[in-house]
């Protein structure tokens, strides 16, 4: 039954679907017992969506999120970004898929803490091989977009924590990555910082059309996502599109 | 990632762990400097050792004489003898000569023979190789190619004797007065080789009585009179320098009236090699020929040998601190990987290719390794001065060497430039080297690192 909607599903939304999970399943085999992480999940997320994976601490939102961004490989299944199965890619090819399509935002902000604001924008453009100059120019427009201006050769450990991740969320969007993940990219910060984070995000990736995956554990977040997917010990329990 | 954006991270990590940074590029330091401090000790050993061969005479000469009678393969050392000693590689010059002692033949010059020299050697050479036998000339000029032209040896002047003065007062004491000049000008005045006829008179004794008969044989024009210098022959001291074919005529002229020897081959080949590296080989060709050799080659071969070892052991010695710096890179390095494994992790995740992640720290290593290499290289050239002004050159120690102070001027360490290139050049190959293995577990390090909170 499941199998018969997939492949319909497949038909129907061929090129629309941004990312393509199809039964992906995830066993950790410890020493005497395996524990399933992933229940065979299979979701669709199209371009240009919000996309909230919601659930508590283990229920296998951030293993799913693992997976999605190419950092661990499946027991089985699949995932496919735009016509590529990154299950099947080789390290040093995944590492490349990510630095062409993907964008990333961390819970811990994750700036290189011998870089300024600047360079750490800048960042993934210098692993593309740009020019000094015109990565330089265009992590100073996000910089500005996200309303740092001031801070642009200030280093990570002289900024407040909004405005460390208002780094982050420049740096994720520097390369016009199809898609950004945020993994909780809130979650050590104030409630008030957290509204602006949020409408940071989501407005940027509407203004291109990109797609967010956002992994939380906070029913807030919800709010300002298109569609909501939640997570129960590694199972989809509930798959929600709000109206637009 | 370009090269340049590589470099510019790797030297800002360097610098956010400066202090473990410098601890390790001074272990580097420390290497390089013992490496460095000991070559230099070997080449100034090596260059002191060359410097007193070289008093001993020319390295690069063989001197090529007829083999005695009993050897088997013996051949005449003639004119075709030499064409096959010329037509040897490596040759820079074959200077041949004819010698031949006045033996009871005098020379004598001045009026009605008044100054005499009862001893001289006559040197023939080839017209063609008078320039190659290298003879300076001190005074005068070069023998231009007309009969009887001579060159005398630059202290012929001072061996005559002046016959109209006592015993013990007539002769002109050179060795302890710096500006005695001889009796008489040898450049204007024409010399004779002559025999000096015994006349039985009465018993009276008439040795260097200007009375005396004198039978001249053949005179002789002195052109031009040259520097002393052994190397390039003992007839520069106080001998008669000619061309072949005067030497030729004036042999058969003697020979009438004495038993003198005519030979047709020469005394001896000096043979002139173009490096010092080719003695060897060129010596055993010669051999080969059939003749009889000798040359520096036999004394410095062992003493080359014996240097050699000593400069193994210098450079074993500085290789084994070196070997410490590196193994103090490599754990340099695994410390800031294990400290930066969460960086790391970032970096993969934001797309930084493995082969970049790689590069920044076989570049860091590398560095490290650079900065070492060149601030030792530095130091060196200050211990090396320091050892050169304040300790004198004694460490040569070999039984041979113990020459007197201030004989051998060579320093005592010598840092010539490409020492210090290969110093650093070691420095940074050893420091890459030493970062494999880490940049190896750095690439290694997992993207979920990443992800942790």
């Amino acid at each position: 039954m499941e199998e018969k909607i997939d492949t319909a599903q497949k038909i129907t939304v061929k090129n629309r679907a941004m990312i393509r999970i199809n039964r992906l399943r995830k066993v950790y085999k410890l020493e005497d017992e395996s524990v399933v992480a992933l229940h065979g999940v299979s979701a669709e997320i199209q371009r240009g969506e919000i996309c909230c994976i919601f659930g508590t601490s283990g229920s296998g939102k951030s293993t799913l999120l693992n997976h999605l961004a190419g950092m661990e490989k499946p027991t089985s299944g699949e995932i496919f970004m735009g016509k590529t199965d990154i299950t099947k890619l080789r390290e040093a090819d995944m590492v490349s898929f990510r630095r062409k399509h993907i964008g990333f935002i961390f819970q811990a902000y994750n700036l290189l803490p011998g870089l300024t604001a600047l360079e750490n924008v800048a960042l993934p453009m210098m692993f593309q091989g740009y020019p000094k100059k015109e990565r330089n120019k265009r992590a100073e427009d996000l910089l500005k977009r996200v309303g740092l201006e001031k801070r642009i050769h200030h280093y990570p450990s002289q900024m407040s924590g909004g405005q460390q991740q208002r780094v982050g969320i420049a740096r994720a969007f520097v390369t016009d990555p199809k898609v950004v993940f945020a993994d909780e990219p809130t979650g050590n910060l104030d409630t008030k910082t957290t509204a602006q984070i949020m409408e940071m995000i989501t407005e940027m990736a509407r203004q291109n059309n990109q797609t967010i995956v956002l992994v939380t554990h906070d029913p807030h977040m919800a709010s300002y996502a298109d569609r909501i997917i939640t997570l129960i010990d590694g199972k989809i329990v509930k798959d929600e599109q709000k109206k637009k | 990632m370009t090269w340049r954006d590589i470099l510019g991270l790797s030297v800002r990590n360097l610098y956010r762990r400066k202090s473990r940074t410098l601890l390790t590029v001074s272990g580097v330091v420390i290497g390089c400097c013992a490496v460095v401090i000991m070559i230099s000790l070997g080449i100034g050993m090596k260059k002191s050792q060359e410097q007193m061969l070289e008093g001993m005479g020319n390295l690069m000469r063989i001197t090529v004489t007829s083999a005695p009678q009993n050897v088997a393969k013996r051949r005449l050392l003639d004119k075709k003898g030499v064409d096959k000693i010329r037509k040897l590689q490596n040759i820079k010059a074959v200077v041949p000569k004819k010698e031949m002692d006045l033996e009871e033949l005098n020379l004598i010059a001045g009026d009605q023979a008044r100054f005499q020299c009862n001893y001289t050697t006559i040197v023939g050479i080839p017209e063609k190789d008078l320039e190659a036998a290298g003879y300076e000339i001190k005074d005068g000029k070069m023998i231009s190619g007309r009969e009887n032209e001579v060159l005398a040896g630059e202290h012929l002047a001072y061996q005559f004797v002046d016959s109209r003065r006592p015993d013990g007062k007539n002769m002109v004491d050179y060795w302890s007065d710096e500006n005695a000049q001889p009796y008489f000008p040898i450049l204007q005045t024409p010399v004779e080789v002559a025999k000096k006829e015994e006349k039985a008179a009465d018993g009276i004794q008439e040795q260097n009585s200007a009375k005396a008969s004198w039978k001249g044989i053949q005179k002789l024009t002195v052109v031009g009179v040259t520097k002393q210098d052994f190397d390039k022959g003992d007839e520069t001291e106080g001998g008669i320098i000619m061309g072949m074919r005067d030497f030729d005529r004036i042999q058969k002229e003697i020979r009438k009236e004495t038993n003198i020897k005519l030979s047709r081959e020469y005394s001896r080949v000096l043979v002139d090699v173009d490096d010092i590296s080719h003695v060897d080989s060129v010596e055993k060709e010669i051999k080969r020929l059939g003749y009889q050799t000798s040359s520096m080659e036999s004394l410095r071969k062992p003493m080359e040998e014996s240097v050699k070892q000593k400069q193994m052991m210098l450079a074993g010695l500085g290789a084994v601190s070196l070997f410490v710096a590196a193994i103090g890179i490599a754990n340099t390095m695994i410390m800031s990987i294990v400290e930066r494994t969460r960086e790391i992790g970032i970096l993969k995740a934001l797309g930084c290719s493995l082969s970049d992640i790689r590069k920044e720290f076989l570049i860091e290593a590398g560095m490290i390794g650079f900065i070492g290499g060149i601030a030792g290289a530095l130091v060196s050239c200050g211990v090396s001065w320091i050892m050169n002004t304040y300790m004198g050159s004694s460490l040569t120690g070999d039984g041979l060497m113990m020459m007197e102070e201030g004989t051998s001027g060579a320093a005592l360490s010598i840092i010539p430039p490409w020492l210090i290139g290969a110093a650093v050049l070691f420095s940074v190959i050893m420091g890459v080297g030493a970062g494999f293995f880490p940049s190896n577990r750095a690439v290694q390090i997992s993207a979920l690192e990443a992800m942790k909170a």
